[in-house]
């Protein structure tokens, strides 16, 4: 079957000739007449149209986006804060980057009919410290916006206020997770906190309830907005609504970002249709399908589907709709949308040595088992690569990680787990090879 | 109730425990590195997860909440797996040597009970970030290369101390926990209250004390013999010798915490210079002596002092810092044995003023409420007091109540640490504490704020204040105290309004010519506002000494009785117990012995753990009195100034380590104190050393003790308000606060609820405001005012004799930079301060914490004398000296004597 | 400290972005690296004493980000990525090469003090890999031959510049 064409909802104009992330380019294809319009609605009416809408978040856990919403503690008299996670930084993810660089007032828009829907009236954008001019063209949209008094005080003569502001972070994959990002607003080490008590729905920023959301969730609020909750929950597939961003990088042809109504294309129709398949001469050996985190498939492999009627069908990896309910039946998931896919000649004990080398260095170093696990896991990978394999070395990690998803603070412990435990069991036979054949197979370094 | 299933047992509880809290309940240990109960659920070393159905997977216990129909594994192998790979991977590089030195240190108990080798070296190479490594600090070693990185003691020094000295650096596998700069522990702000040492469960702080002597193997529970916070320690012993004092968790008014003093400065007990024998001084050298031989000595000279001059020739200092029995014993023999009612103690120079004050007032000359109720209170005026310093557990929950939101209004002339936290701070000019006070009272009033209610059923003369204290409205007085009227105004508010208020107070209010006065007026303050009677209100001074709320109390006051009763009218009950007369006339106290030697009318002074000569006031005509003395005996553990100038007999006593008793602290509660080591040499507890002699002198019957608890049941039976108080109950309960009138009585925790111990109604007292007698000149024209520093205990005959010693080397004088600048003195620089009285050299430490015109000094060091300047003016109730204001001069010395 | 008025206006204005001063702590950092180019002891017990924090508060926080440095480093900040995507397009060559035209270890400064070299974890560009940040600007499909003409830049740039 042909590839679905592209569905562009929020990358309508991202690449259109002549469009540019000026205030004045943005109003003149419509922009803030659905805040415009959303200012005219009681916000309670806001909330239940995304309710309807189905929206699930598109920074990796995709959880529903309503019901977040509804959790948020609105009776405590204190303020409600929402915080835009824009600390893009699992590996394979970089959707983000081009809504904050080049149409950073679809995000803002978004954001004024949130913060107009939960009564919030001071805002953060958490930006990653890497995106430097990410940051200014934000405080230039915001400063735009402000003197066009869509934002700030007396919004266009409603009496609603609400401020946005930059915040920079500085290098830490830690601060995406929405509690270590929370204490990193507060000046302090990125610690995430432990729920319960701290969800931030209720002990947030500063203590007060706390909306965290993903820069593409929060433009697919204006979306909803616009069309309404309903007519939104009509694009994509029951229960993975809406459109999302892949974005697929490693050994593809057309490596890129793409705009798909989720659950509408397959991987393999993605990968081979859209990305233009395997490099000249190579063959596809695995993909991870959310983000360096999820937990890699290997093609040739069968996953046994439950359908909505009951029934079961087999499909292989390139036969899985890119939904969050099919990639997770399939034990991964989709994650942030970022898709990273090695041929066969990637060396996998070697992509797995770089993907720990990452976690090593990223755990914050709060928890013993992601403290001490994670650089653990790192030196076993690294040694079997630099030809000091043990033969029990590939069980000895997997063990490892086996004992650190689910024992964390914070889902970090499962992202820098689930490669590992995934690797070993999938591709088992390199592991193995390893302690026979001690060096690395691939054709590029990876670590 | 919850319905929860543990281990396959099912079990009800109440709601809002954790897992955690529920398995201590029933004793079962699930291990865990990172919970302390002393600190909030952190969750980050996983140690403690358990199995729970239906929750999918394992959740630590520490900081999951228990709920109905639970059922939870605490030991299941898939648990016990997952601990074994925790410990497993932080015992990879842990030093073997170190987990093998102290096999019962938590991590290391841990490591065996799971079968998991410690798999490092001491002698590895250090990693890339290598680990902190600090043997600078006189009480605390660190070796990080034995971090587990629990962050307890990052946590502990915030959470429990408000410090801030640990923090994590760095991140990941590289997480060092280090203090501020990353030097030494000192140079992070340490106050070394040892609190991360307490919690350390691995090797990697320990105290300097069980590395050089092993870890204890017996602890005794006791209570803390410095200041008036009365904390619970346990004393660890080895081989009869303390090697550790750690802050007991159940301690009811510090809850597991400690400070430097009652954890760490215990070595004056093992002092060189102590002395452990009796001895008599002849013909200018002291000479050792037995037992009999001192007691025959000094039972002939008071037997025949008293036939020639009569009893009145004789005085009796007993000591704050004695158990209530040995105290009580002291003031039994002067009134039994002696016949005279001359006996005081050194509540004289501190708190007698609040004692005095709050009996009128209230009817109780003592704290209203309970130390636990600074975490109730919304508004907190601390009052003449530096509880960092001073009383630094009670000054580390002060800090805390305002982390967590409390108002603190500090109403000092100097900006101490608690200022850093306070919402308010009233920088009056020293000696102006009832101008203040009445002016937060008419700004009360003035406002609308004062609780009617209160006032119209509890109080008494409201009109006649009403109209009084007109006159003080502080826009006519800020200039007198120096606080701009609107702050005063700002300070009442908060008092008034944001409820329920506490106030404390030290000797900031009580050192003054109108300290009794001060109180009342602080006093009336409570009263017009309702804040009294109630949890988180009352008047709560910060007593000084270990013992000061009890020793006056029991009978150590020439014109009171034990239970703080007035001689005149209670005379006869006391008469009828103790089977003889008692001096019908009042005695002298302290400042009046003095008074009363000089003038050649008192010729013997005994004095059990006072030294006169340090502490006084003005000591040049201190030492005039003393000069005349025919005798002067000493009954301590050093031969302290007074001993040494003056003293012809030395009685060695036992330290509080090694007696029985109780104690009462600032609270009203009365705490058990129990012999942790046996005494040093020939030393002896000071109510066996007051009850020989007594015998000796034919008085035998009265004094018939076997026992520190035998005396308390005399106590406690003439005591009504202590009757329900036995050692038996105070065993079990660790503590009780009196009022307490039999054994079902659970204390009293707030006073006042319903009626004040006098009655249903007090009057508001109307207060005058009568300035200092010193008046800065032209001669003397700053105004010195003098206080306590942490590491020092008052004249720092216990703590000059520990490491404390090179943490607080000397007294300095502390002065504004714009008045150093003026005189031309440099940071360091030795200065000669001068009053009328006489002349002390100390440094000079520049210091924003002082106004220009004041300055600001302790007085601790025998090296700098103080007291050699400070003034002979009294409270006009008590005769407390004025501690607090002295007209001084500051003259630069010539270089040579700088040297 | 000596900063530019303009630097301490910005930071005057950023601290009022946020209720509690603390939260101001990663923006003047941000700004003071910015202008002195690393963060020191000094710059640390300023930025604490700026927003009533202990100057633990600042350390435990500034060691903690990778990107600030509490060292100088060269004049030019080459940063490659190093991560999955990126090295599965060939960054570990890049990174090299960067290196050898230089003449310096990663995180070094290189003896003629032009640049320091690092190895970074994602940079968040995956689908241009292998991607290199020299200072704020973004290059991406970088391989070595392109690794080569941005250090010839570099190199062009330094010799044109007026000789102290």
């Amino acid at each position: 079957m042909p590839a679905p064409q592209q569905r562009r909802l929020i990358f309508a104009h991202i690449d259109e000739p002549g469009y540019t992330r000026d205030l004045a380019c943005y109003r003149k294809h419509g922009g803030y007449e659905v805040m415009k319009r959303a200012f005219a609605r009681p916000p309670a009416e806001l909330i239940d149209e995304v309710k309807k809408s189905g929206l699930r978040g598109r920074g990796g856990a995709g959880f529903s986006c309503g019901l977040k919403w509804t959790l948020v503690d609105r009776k405590s008299g204190k303020p409600i804060y929402l915080i835009v996670n824009a600390d893009e930084s699992e590996p394979g993810t970089f959707k983000d980057r081009y809504i904050l660089h080049q149409d950073p007032h679809q995000l803002l828009e978004g954001m004024m009919i949130t913060c107009w829907a939960n009564n919030v009236q001071q805002a953060y954008i958490y930006i990653r410290g890497e995106m430097p001019h990410g940051a200014r063209i934000l405080e230039t949209a915001i400063a735009e916006a402000r003197a066009a008094n869509l934002c700030g005080p007396n919004i266009l003569g409603t009496n609603y206020s609400c401020e946005i502001y930059v915040h920079r972070g500085a290098g830490a994959y830690i601060c995406g997770e929405e509690t270590g990002l929370i204490e990193s607003l507060e000046g302090k080490r990125p610690y995430p906190r432990i729920k319960p008590p701290y969800f931030p729905a209720v002990l947030g920023l500063y203590q007060c309830p706390t909306i965290v959301n993903n820069v593409e969730t929060l433009c697919h609020v204006k979306h909803i907005a616009d069309m309404g909750g309903d007519a939104y929950a009509q694009i994509g597939t029951p229960n993975n609504t809406g459109t999302r961003l892949l974005c697929v990088s490693g050994h593809v042809r057309r490596p890129g970002y793409y705009e798909f109504e989720v659950g509408k294309i397959t991987m393999g129709q993605l990968l081979n249709e859209v990305c233009g398949g395997p490099l000249p001469g190579r063959t596809f050996k695995a993909v991870i399908p959310g983000g360096s985190s999820a937990k890699v498939l290997r093609f040739g492999e069968k996953f046994k589907i439950k359908q909505k009627d009951g029934s079961v069908v087999e499909l292989g990896v390139e036969d899985l709709p890119m939904d969050f309910d099919t990639l997770a039946a399939a034990g991964t998931m989709g994650g942030s949308g970022g898709v990273i896919v090695m041929d066969d000649s990637t060396d996998m004990v070697a992509a797995l040595a770089n993907i720990n080398a990452f976690y090593a260095h990223e755990s914050c170093g709060q928890c013993t088992p992601c403290r001490e696990g994670s650089l653990w896991m790192k030196k076993i990978s690294s040694r079997m690569v630099h030809g000091e394999a043990r033969p029990e070395d590939g069980e000895l990690i997997r063990t490892v990680a086996d004992q650190i998803a689910g024992r964390t603070i914070c889902a970090f412990g499962e992202a820098c787990s689930w490669p590992t435990q995934s690797f070993v069991a999938k591709f088992g036979e390199e592991f193995k090879g390893y302690a026979s054949a001690p060096k690395s197979t691939g054709s590029m370094p990876l670590v | 109730m919850l319905q929860v299933t543990i281990n396959g047992q099912s079990h009800a509880f109440a709601e809002g425990l954790t897992i955690n809290e529920a398995l201590h309940s029933l004793g079962t240990e699930v291990p865990t590195l990172c919970h302390d109960d002393r600190l909030e659920p952190y969750g980050s070393c996983r140690l403690c997860s358990v199995e729970v159905t239906g929750l999918g997977g394992l959740v630590t216990a520490c900081n999951t909440q228990l709920r109905e129909g639970m059922e939870i594994l605490t030991h299941s192998p898939a648990v016990q797996g997952v601990r074994k790979t925790l410990l497993g991977l932080l015992a990879k590089n842990y030093p073997a040597e170190a987990a093998a030195q102290f096999p019962d240190k938590q991590f290391h108990r841990y490591l065996r009970e799971y079968g998991v080798p410690a798999g490092g070296s001491r002698t590895a190479p250090p990693p890339a970030v290598p680990f902190m490594q600090d043997a600078s600090h006189p009480y605390i070693h660190v070796d990080m290369a034995q971090c587990v990185t629990c962050y307890r003691c990052v946590r502990i020094c915030e959470e429990v101390q408000g410090q801030f000295v640990w923090k994590a650096w760095h991140r990941g596998d590289q997480t060092r926990i280090l203090p501020v700069r990353g030097t030494t522990l000192l140079d992070g702000g340490c106050v070394s209250c040892g609190a991360c040492v307490d919690t350390c469960p691995s090797g990697a702080l320990e105290d300097i004390t069980v590395l050089a002597r092993g870890l204890p193997t017996e602890w005794t529970k006791t209570i803390c013999s410095y200041c008036g916070t009365g904390c619970e320690v346990n004393v660890g012993t080895r081989n009869g010798a303390i090697t550790t004092i750690r802050p007991s968790l159940d301690g009811p008014s510090n809850h597991g915490h400690a400070c430097v003093k009652g954890r760490y400065s215990f070595d004056y007990v093992y002092a060189k210079d102590r002395i452990t024998s009796p001895m008599i001084r002849r013909d200018g050298s002291w000479q050792k002596v037995g037992w009999p031989e001192v007691n025959q000595f000094i039972a002939d000279r008071l037997l025949e002092t008293a036939k020639q001059h009569g009893p009145d020739s004789i005085g009796l200092l007993s000591s704050a810092r004695g158990t209530n029995e040995e105290n009580y014993v002291a003031q039994k023999f002067a009134r039994v044995v002696l016949g005279t009612n001359n006996i005081d103690c050194c509540a004289r120079v501190c708190h007698s003023p609040t004692a005095a004050a709050m009996k009128m007032t209230l009817g109780t000359g003592a704290a209203t409420n309970t130390l636990d109720d600074i975490e109730l209170a919304k508004t907190i005026l601390v009052c003449g007091a530096n509880p960092t310093d001073g009383h630094p557990v009670t000054g580390a929950r002060l800090k805390q109540a305002a982390r967590k939101g409390a108002h603190l209004i500090i109403v000092d002339p100097r900006h101490i640490e608690l200022c850093d936290y306070a919402t308010l701070h009233l920088q009056l000019h020293a000696g102006t504490n009832v101008v203040l006070f009445n002016a937060l009272g008419a700004a009360i009033l003035d406002e609308g704020l004062a609780d009617e209610e209160f006032i119209r059923t509890r109080l008494t003369e409201f009109a006649e204040y009403r109209d009084f204290i007109r006159e003080f409205l502080p826009e006519k007085v800020a200039s007198v105290c120096g606080v701009p009227a609107g702050k005063i105004r700002e300070a009442a508010r908060l008092y008034a309004t944001a409820k329920p208020s506490l106030s404390v107070h030290g000797l900031g209010m009580t050192e003054h010519i109108q300290g009794t006065e001060g109180i009342m007026a602080l006093v009336n303050l409570a009263l017009l506002t309702g804040n009294i009677g109630k949890p988180g209100t009352g008047i709560n001074p910060l007593r000084g000494q270990n013992n000061v709320q009890g020793a006056p109390h029991m009978g150590c006051e020439p014109k009171l009785l034990a239970g703080y009763v007035p001689l005149t009218e209670n005379r006869p009950r006391f008469e009828a117990a103790w089977r003889v007369p008692i001096p019908t006339h009042p005695g002298l106290n302290m400042i009046d012995m003095m008074d009363a030697a000089a003038a050649g009318k008192l010729k013997i002074l005994w004095s059990i753990g006072y030294d006169i000569v340090m502490t006084n006031p003005n000591m040049h005509a201190t030492r005039r009195a003393m000069e005349q003395l025919d005798l002067v005996i000493v009954q301590d553990l050093f031969l302290n100034e007074t001993a040494k100038e003056f003293g012809d007999v030395f009685l060695p006593a036992a330290s509080s380590f090694e007696k029985d008793g109780t104690f009462m602290n600032g609270e009203r509660r009365l705490q058990r104190v129990r012999r942790a080591a046996l005494p040093q040499g020939e030393a002896r507890s000071d109510w066996e050393i007051v009850c020989d002699l007594a015998k000796l002198m034919g008085r035998g019957e009265h004094f018939a003790y076997e026992s520190a608890e035998q005396i308390w049941d005399e106590v406690r039976s003439l005591w009504p308000e202590g009757a329900g108080i036995s050692y038996a109950r105070m065993d079990k309960l660790g503590g009780l606060q009196w009022p307490c009138f039999d054994e079902n009585d659970p204390g009293t925790t707030v006073m006042h609820a319903t009626e004040f111990t006098h009655g249903k109604t007090t009057p508001l007292r109307r207060i005058d405001y009568v300035a200092p007698p010193v008046l800065l000149s032209k001669e003397f024209p700053f105004l010195l005012t003098t206080g306590r520093n942490l590491y020092q205990y008052n004249a720092a005959t216990q703590t000059a004799r520990t490491p404390n010693d090179r943490l607080h080397a000397t007294d300095c004088l502390q002065l504004a930079p714009v008045d150093a600048r003026r005189l031309g003195l440099r940071e360091g620089e030795l200065v000669r301060l001068r009053s009328e009285q006489g002349s002390a050299d100390l440094p000079v430490q520049l210091s924003d914490h002082v106004k220009p015109g004041e300055v600001y000094t302790t007085f601790h060091s025998t090296r700098v004398f103080l007291n050699q300047i400070t003034t002979s003016h009294r409270d006009r109730y008590t005769k407390t000296p004025e501690y607090k204001v002295t007209a001084v001069r500051i003259e630069k010395l010539a270089p040579v004597a700088a040297k | 400290m000596n900063l530019r008025p303009a630097t301490l206006a910005q930071i005057d204005e950023v601290i009022t972005h946020y209720p509690v001063k603390r939260s101001a702590v990663l923006p003047l950092l941000h700004l003071i690296q910015e202008e002195a180019g690393y963060i020191s002891n000094e710059a640390i017990e300023w930025v604490a004493q700026k927003l009533e924090l202990q100057p633990i508060n600042v350390y435990e926080v500034v060691t903690f980000y990778p990107m600030f440095r509490q060292k100088p480093i060269g004049r030019r900040h080459i940063k490659v990525c190093r991560t999955l995507s990126c090295a599965l397009t060939g960054s570990y060559q890049v990174c090299e090469q960067f290196q050898k035209e230089f003449g310096c270890a990663p995180g070094e400064i290189s003896p003629d003090g032009e640049a320091t070299v690092e190895f970074v974890e994602c940079l968040a560009s995956c689908g241009t890999g292998p991607v290199v940040m020299i200072d704020d600007d973004l290059h991406e499909k970088v391989d070595c031959a392109r690794a080569r003409e941005l250090s010839d830049q570099i190199k062009a740039a330094a010799r044109a510049r007026p000789q102290p």
